[in-house]
């Protein structure tokens, strides 16, 4: 086999190996990885929730509002 | 049924589409705001965010145009592997423009040029990425419907059922039309649901599915009696590439193109493939990622599958030569991009089903990465901007996941009509790369000089990306023009008559890539000290972080 063809074929044998062996690797780790995201994101959404329902509630430093006057205005 | 795939076949494909799709409907809850629905919160992992971004760049059309360089190229074509590997190893382990990108906590890559030179820029910018990206992404769906088309052993037309034509006559519609249609609806089904929280997980399953489906297809090829092997594959390409198919340094042209690689694509090659970081649907991974220190460390693994991306599927090319060869059948394939898909129709019941549902989850996986890639570039580096310069209006985060669902649409229509219409010159990869190269070439210049050369400024980055923008632009202009005027070129064999048809075969892919990145780098450079030279502000531009990215980028 010539130079070029040797190379070629360790080449396409590391390539194959290589690319196998790492598809396994991301397959298992990035399954915990899923988990982590969403992990995350449902703690960002519980946030974006909570901060929703303390803007709508009225803040205790707010003016309190006037009081009825019974319509005698 | 079709007669190549068995009923086997489609029940996996089936149940593979059925499990791809329903995570898009699940993940609608996660997407609140456009961080979300673009880039998944920014909370990727290394193994999620590298799985991902294998996935996205490892498509359908990838395994076509990848195949298609090693049928025609031979062995040597498999040097773009050992490049592709070896530049995003050197990204990687530097964390060459992507540390830097990650800590600037920007979305698109336009959105850096904002940053770091101003809005102008960032306009400008946002023109040449989408153009050139738009353009890229055209040709992707056709060549994609081949593989499916000539896969399951589709008849070359089909006959609409209850309608007719103005006679009574039954209509007939192209194959490719409909397998087209059918896998752009598959597409827009879950991208528009779930946005990029959808596109990660299905991505991941994505990932698993198309590494099995790939590497039970690697062995069939590698042991097949027809194939013979290494040995078989080597004297097919002694018979059929003869010199220029094992040695890459070679170059040679025939009447009808160039076949020989030689040391201009080499060196091209090398160029793009270091900048290709900048690439927006990869720049998305690198801003999803969840820390500077996981995007080197995604880009370091990613070398890994960058080389076997180029080597496995080239490898299926070659072993298609070898095969054909082998048979004395050689003439019998139709074009260079089918030869692969015609010679993976004979495998067996059950692995078809298996490779093409892990072909349709590259593809899948890909699309969805793209819809969104430059869906986002459009709003947000183009309309977005544009509203506020011109009416002083901030888009609100609900108009922009809309706006950008639209875009997606409309890009999934550019699919439809683009890859029917337009005819490649050489290879794919040489149409990719060339369009890939207008955006590249001064996306790099300006995010690398930005970064690591404090004398950047507007004027530089203005000129550098139109530097970097015009040699593809002038081969596409031309190319287009050419098929207008002499539309016989979309056949393989003709050879240009016309003059502009001549001079667009006389600009060559590889000519025209080679100085985009040099001119890119030179435009920064003259700009930026014309621009210090005026002394004025607009030519100073604002000099966000430089100090950090050099210190942080690990150059």
């Amino acid at each position: 086999m010539s130079g070029w063809a040797l190379l070629w074929y360790w080449v396409v044998i590391v390539a194959i190996y290589a690319y196998f062996a790492l598809a396994i690797v991301l397959a298992i780790g990035g399954f915990f990885d899923v988990k982590t995201m969403f992990r995350r994101l449902a703690a960002a959404a519980l946030q974006t929730i909570a901060e929703k329902v303390s803007s709508s509630e009225p803040s205790p430093s707010a003016e309190p509002p006037p009081p009825d006057r019974g319509g005698d205005s | 049924m079709f007669l190549a795939f068995a009923t086997a076949d489609w029940w996996i494909l089936l149940v593979y589409i059925l499990i791809a799709t329903v995570p898009g409907f699940i993940c609608r809850k996660y997407v609140h705001g456009q961080d979300d629905f673009l880039l998944a919160g920014r909370s990727l992992s290394v193994f999620l965010a590298t799985a991902t971004l294998t996935a996205t760049e490892m498509g359908l059309v990838t395994v076509m145009y990848m195949a298609q360089h090693g049928f025609e190229r031979g062995l040597s074509g498999m040097v773009l592997g050992l490049i592709a590997g070896g530049a995003t190893l050197i990204v990687g382990l530097t964390g060459f423009m992507v540390h830097g990108l990650r800590n600037s906590g920007v979305t698109t890559v336009a959105e850096y040029y904002q940053q770091r030179y101003g809005p102008g820029v960032r306009l400008l910018g946002g023109v040449i990425i989408a153009t050139a990206g738009i353009l890229n992404y055209g040709v992707f769906l056709k060549i994609e419907a081949d593989f499916v088309r000539i896969i399951t052993g589709m008849p070359d037309t089909f006959t609409l059922p209850l309608l007719t034509g103005a006679g009574g006559e039954p209509i007939e519609v192209a194959a490719i039309r409909v397998v087209m249609s059918v896998l752009v609806v598959i597409v827009l089904l879950y991208v528009l649901l779930g946005g990029m929280v959808s596109v990660v997980l299905t991505d991941y399953v994505q990932f698993i599915v198309l590494s099995l489906g790939m590497g039970l297809t690697t062995y069939w090829v590698w042991t097949h009696p027809d194939v013979g092997g290494f040995a078989g594959i080597l004297e097919a390409v002694n018979e059929h590439r003869p010199g220029y198919g094992l040695n890459p340094l070679e170059y040679k042209t025939t009447a009808t193109g160039v076949v020989g690689i030689g040391l201009a694509w080499i060196i091209w090659q090398s160029m793009h493939w270091t900048a290709t970081n900048t690439w927006q649907t990869m720049a998305f991974r690198t801003a999803a990622s969840d820390s500077p220190r996981t995007a080197k460390l995604m880009w370091s693994l990613t070398s890994v599958n960058y080389f076997g991306r180029a080597v496995i599927p080239m490898l299926w090319g070659v072993a298609a030569l070898a095969y054909f060869s082998n048979r004395g059948t050689l003439d019998s394939v139709e074009s260079s991009i089918l030869a692969m898909p015609m010679f993976l129709k004979t495998l067996p019941a059950g692995l078809a089903g298996f490779l093409l549902a892990g072909m349709l989850a590259a593809m899948m996986s890909t699309h969805s990465s793209y819809l969104l890639a430059w869906s986002g570039v459009l709003t947000e580096d183009l309309v977005a901007p544009l509203g506020k310069k011109l009416f002083g209006v901030e888009m609100k985060t609900k108009t922009r996941i809309w706006l950008t669902r639209v875009f997606i649409l409309g890009l999934a229509g550019w699919l439809l009509y683009w890859g029917l219409w337009f005819k490649t010159p050489g290879p794919i990869w040489d149409y990719l790369a060339i369009t890939g190269t207008m955006y590249l070439s001064g996306a790099a210049a300006l995010v690398a000089m930005g970064l690591y050369w404090k004398r950047a400024n507007i004027r530089g980055a203005y000129l550098a990306l139109l530097c970097g923008a015009l040699p593809g632009l002038v081969f596409l202009a031309a190319r287009i023009i050419a098929l207008i005027v002499e539309p016989e070129l979309r056949d393989a064999d003709h050879i240009p008559v016309s003059t502009i048809g001549q001079f667009s075969a006389w600009l060559t892919e590889s000519t025209m890539g080679l100085i985009s990145f040099p001119l890119a780098v030179l435009g920064m450079y003259l700009g930026s000290l014309w621009g210090e030279r005026a002394g004025n502000k607009a030519g100073q531009g604002p000099r966000v972080g430089t100090g950090s990215f050099m210190a942080g980028g690990g150059a």
